[in-house]
């Protein structure tokens, strides 16, 4: 996936514009949170959630069947803590309990809508114009704003620097898949010793050579024809969550 | 003391946190999901490398509020990439870098150690527990409709369970991310 995000570095091909992405995909998480009735849960994981999931497939396979594993750990968990109340079904010997299928539902619902959410905005929006929008349309701070697009470029970088120290704990006799703290230390001194004389020596650069973390114009959000359809879905789905319509 | 101002390489070694943090929490979910289906096993294994973004970034800028921007970039950068949490993610990394920051406020900005770094990364199990209270309510509610009867455990000795849990697991984590961030930074 991180390999995809590095694709992601192209064009941006989100034919909204990024502002109105973005506060889609945050005001769907934020109603995916206000409510736990399933009915109300169902109709957003429908409207977001699995757009948001095709879209995230297409792109970012490995994470639906994860989302799955997921999915099948909030029921096992559910069943294990809550199995009480009337009967809802049965799995051969096993009883699947009112409370624990109630809680199931409401749980993966949540899971799907919020995963859709992100998937949404992360598949059709490429990192670097996300940063900008955040930076000249919503008014991030610039320092942060600087921090997070050098991070965003780091992290190819990154990322190829943890294939090596795989491959070298490989060589060495470690554990494949890192498990225990101990494998994580391996991971992490040497990923962050050599991330962080890059970043030190980015940053020496900049202030020698008196770069400053200068204001940027703020501009206003350019929305797009298709913001409208994301306008009236945004409404319906607030609309259905606070009671006034739909189920 | 050194100047608390931020410098252009402050915010550099803060994009570093935030990339080698988003790295380890896009790792932490292939661990949290092949022992999710263990059942509560999980927590104690992986959540702690979630606070680790406030560890790195306090322990290689030493200045206030680098744990909060630290936790807060890797999670913004972790819904970027994108994983299955969303932008929740980002509710997260605010409460998490709230409480790792209290940890280095409690000792006064002074110690940016491996004991620190323990410390901020237990308390920042705090904020994990708060936003999973708001998130993923369902876990902790009572049941209301079946009198006495619960299941295996009470929601309070779920949320007992949790923080403890949480506190290990971000104590753990915490100095193994603080005794790294101190060998790079040298």
């Amino acid at each position: 996936m991180l390999s995809g995000y590095s694709r992601r570095l192209g064009g941006s091909v989100a034919p909204v514009s990024v502002s109105a992405l973005l506060l889609y995909s945050l005001w769907v998480t934020v109603l995916a949170v206000a409510t736990s009735d399933p009915w109300k849960l169902g109709f957003l994981a429908l409207v977001t959630g699995l757009p948001g999931l095709v879209l995230g497939y297409r792109r970012y396979g490995v994470l639906v069947p994860l989302l799955g594993l997921s999915l099948l750990g909030t029921f096992l968990n559910m069943l294990l803590l809550y199995n009480v109340g009337d009967p809802v079904f049965s799995i051969g010997p096993l009883v699947v309990r009112e409370e624990a299928w109630r809680r199931t539902v409401s749980l993966d619902l949540r899971i799907l809508s919020l995963a859709g959410a992100g998937l949404l905005f992360a598949s059709t929006v490429n990192p670097r114009d996300a940063v900008r929008s955040l930076e000249v349309e919503l008014g991030m701070p610039r320092g942060f704003a600087f921090a997070l697009a050098f991070a965003l470029r780091l992290l190819p970088l990154v990322y190829r620097d943890l294939q090596e120290v795989m491959a070298v704990r490989r060589m060495r006799g470690y554990r494949r898949v890192p498990i225990t703290p101990g494998d994580y230390r391996s991971l992490f001194m040497p990923l962050l010793s050599v991330t962080v004389e890059r970043g030190i020596w980015v940053g020496v650069a900049a202030e020698l050579r008196g770069f400053s973390l200068r204001p940027r114009r703020r501009v206003r959000p350019r929305f797009r024809r298709g913001d409208l359809v994301l306008l009236v879905l945004a409404v319906l789905q607030g609309l259905v969550v606070a009671g006034l319509a739909g189920p | 003391m050194a100047s608390r101002r931020w410098t252009v390489i402050d915010f550099a070694l803060l994009g570093v946190s935030g990339a080698v943090a988003a790295v380890i929490f896009y790792a932490a979910w292939y661990v949290w999901d092949l022992f999710s289906a263990v059942g509560p096993l999980a927590r104690p294994l992986s959540v702690g490398l979630w606070f680790t973004g406030s560890i790195i970034a306090a322990t290689l800028i030493k200045k206030p509020g680098a744990a909060f921007l630290g936790e807060l970039l890797g999670a913004v950068i972790e819904a970027i990439l994108p994983t299955r949490g969303g932008f929740t993610n980002v509710i997260y990394g605010v409460l998490q870098g709230i409480f790792a920051e209290l940890g280095y406020r409690l000792l006064g900005y002074k110690r940016w150690d491996i004991v620190a770094g323990a410390i901020a990364g237990a308390l920042a199990g705090v904020g994990e527990l708060l936003a999973t209270l708001v998130v993923y309510r369902e876990i902790f509610q009572a049941v209301s409709d079946v009198g006495s009867e619960v299941g295996l455990a009470s929601p309070g000795a779920i949320i007992v369970y949790w923080l403890a849990a949480n506190a290990v697991s971000g104590a753990l984590y915490g100095a193994i991310a603080a005794a790294a961030a101190r060998s790079a930074r040298g």
